[in-house]
């Protein structure tokens, strides 16, 4: 039987007014990835933040680790959150390590080492982290969260800003670490390419649900042409068949 | 230079002023990281109806004016969560209610009111032993406050949603920042005024800011410059003959001008 962490139930949010999302479901099971996909203003970063419990529900429910989202408590030290960039002013004094030390206080000076060196900015620690590319402090953010032994990571458009080649290499990094820390990974991307190589469900959004399932089935180039328009179609590479 | 610390009003005051020199710019670092000052300026304009309206209602004047900031601190928390209107325009509004009032309360009042510029504009050369002790007692609460928040204040100033979305309650967070920034800010108001309050606020933690590559390093430094700035201000004000307030705050203001000339990584 499969072991649903997040259960999403006819969801639907309203701010001011407009309804951002409408009606959506989905079950997310253990040690899954699932990719949330859709053209700008379609409500993936509304769905992510509605999952995390930091929006009021118009109707519907949300329940994680089988509990409602409004009343998790303790639970939220399983659950860990990637936004896609951080708000401090970047010119702040903050050292990695005076950041890492604020989010995960217990954490041992060899834990942060190895977390540092798991995402491959071991010699940041001293940093200030407005030094830090958008690649580096993104990494750096992952390390903070795998200080925090998660369950279930939510990653909201973590490689923007990132080049080409960092943003393939950081979701090798999320991959190898959902495998080596039975992690559950829930992320928003536009990405195609990451979608097809790295998610095992796929979740198609347009302010409703339009798709839900393992991107091979999901994402045909009908189903990519009503999220993103007539003019988007897909290509697949020999090697790289949904 | 020792002679004048024979003088037990100036002993006073230099006790209180390296007290508030230290605990005030601690909470600074805190404002400046998190673009509060607007709000500070706010609370301690606040003080002028929290005054008239102890007068008016002839209560005590201390409890009266902290009751008030309290309440107007309240108000502003309760707005922005409630609306969408940015910080600085909802904490704008509420500093022109307070003025507004402010100035109507004044008006009803009948006559010159000596009490309330006494309140608003201090004079650390005239604190008696029972404002010292009481300085003693909110610097000793002010910093053990900020320490016990210090993380919680940390992850909320880095990245409000992703700090809740780990478990922090960042309006519980912003409330008691909150509040404890205008206990302080009103307390100080009758000691030093309303200049001094702001400057010892801001001034150290913003030349800070510019010296340091830590946040802890920021910390220490603001409140460094702060206890030193206190000392030597106090002592110009003496050899000068000129108010201690402003001598405090402009010796402040030369360290905040040098770590603008000398500042790391440009």
């Amino acid at each position: 039987m499969a072991d649903t962490v997040l259960d999403v139930n006819n969801v639907s949010v309203e701010i001011g007014g407009a309804r951002l999302i409408e009606n959506i479901t989905l079950q997310v099971e253990r040690g899954s990835t699932v990719a949330i996909i859709g053209p700008n203003g379609a409500g993936k970063t509304t769905l992510l933040r509605a999952t995390l419990g930091l929006v009021p529900l118009a109707s519907g429910s949300i329940t994680l680790f089988g509990v409602p989202i409004a009343q998790i408590g303790d639970l939220r030290r399983k659950v860990g959150y990637v936004p896609q960039r951080l708000e401090y002013d970047r010119y702040l004094p903050l050292t990695v390590k005076e950041m890492l030390h604020a989010y995960v206080p217990h954490a041992s000076p060899s834990q942060i080492e190895s977390a540092l060196h798991e995402v491959g900015v071991s010699r940041m620690l001293y940093h200030p982290i407005g030094k830090l590319s958008g690649g580096q402090l993104q990494r750096v953010v992952i390390a903070l969260n795998l200080l925090r032994e998660p369950e279930i990571l939510f990653l909201d458009e973590p490689a923007t800003g990132v080049d080409i080649e960092g943003e393939s290499r950081f979701y090798e990094i999320i991959e190898q670490l959902r495998a080596e820390h039975h992690l559950t990974v829930v992320l928003v991307s536009h990405d195609l390419s990451v979608v097809t190589r790295y998610a095992s469900q796929v979740l198609c959004l347009n302010r409703r649900l339009l798709c839900f399932g393992p991107p091979a089935q999901a994402l045909n180039a009908e189903m990519i042409r009503l999220v993103y328009g007539q003019e988007m179609t897909l290509y697949t590479h020999r090697e790289h068949q949904p | 230079m020792t002679e004048i610390l024979q003088y037990p009003f100036f002993q006073r005051a230099l006790i209180a002023a390296v007290l508030l020199g230290f605990s005030l710019p601690l909470i600074g670092v805190f404002v400046v990281t998190r673009r509060l000052s607007f709000f500070g300026e706010a609370v301690a304009h606040s003080a002028f109806t929290g005054l008239a309206l102890s007068v008016l209602l002839m209560t005590p004047v201390l409890p009266t004016v902290i009751a008030f900031a309290v309440l107007v601190t309240l108000a502003i928390v309760f707005t922005l969560h409630r609306t969408e209107i940015p910080s600085d325009t909802v904490i704008g509004v509420y500093l022109a209610i307070c003025a507004g009032a402010g100035i109507l309360l004044l008006g009803i009042l009948q006559g010159y009111q000596p009490g309330l510029f006494q309140f608003l504009f201090g004079d650390i050369l005239a604190l008696a032993w029972e404002d010292v002790w009481l300085v003693a007692a909110m610097c000793t609460g002010s910093v053990l406050a900020v320490l016990a928040m210090w993380n919680a204040l940390l992850r909320v100033s880095v990245h409000r949603e992703m700090a809740m979305a780990m478990g922090t309650s960042a309006a519980r967070i912003d409330l008691l920042f909150l509040v404890l920034l205008a206990v302080m800010v009103t307390l100080s108001l009758k000691l030093i005024g309303i200049v001094l309050v702001t400057a010892m606020l801001l001034l150290p933690a913003a030349a800070a800011r510019n010296l340091t590559r830590s946040f802890r390093g920021m910390a220490i430094a603001a409140c460094a410059i702060g206890g030193i700035s206190s000392v030597l201000g106090l002592y110009a004000s003496y050899w000068f003959g000129t108010a201690s307030g402003a001598a405090i705050v402009l010796t402040a203001a030369v360290v905040f001008v040098l770590s603008v000339v000398f500042r790391r990584g440009g």
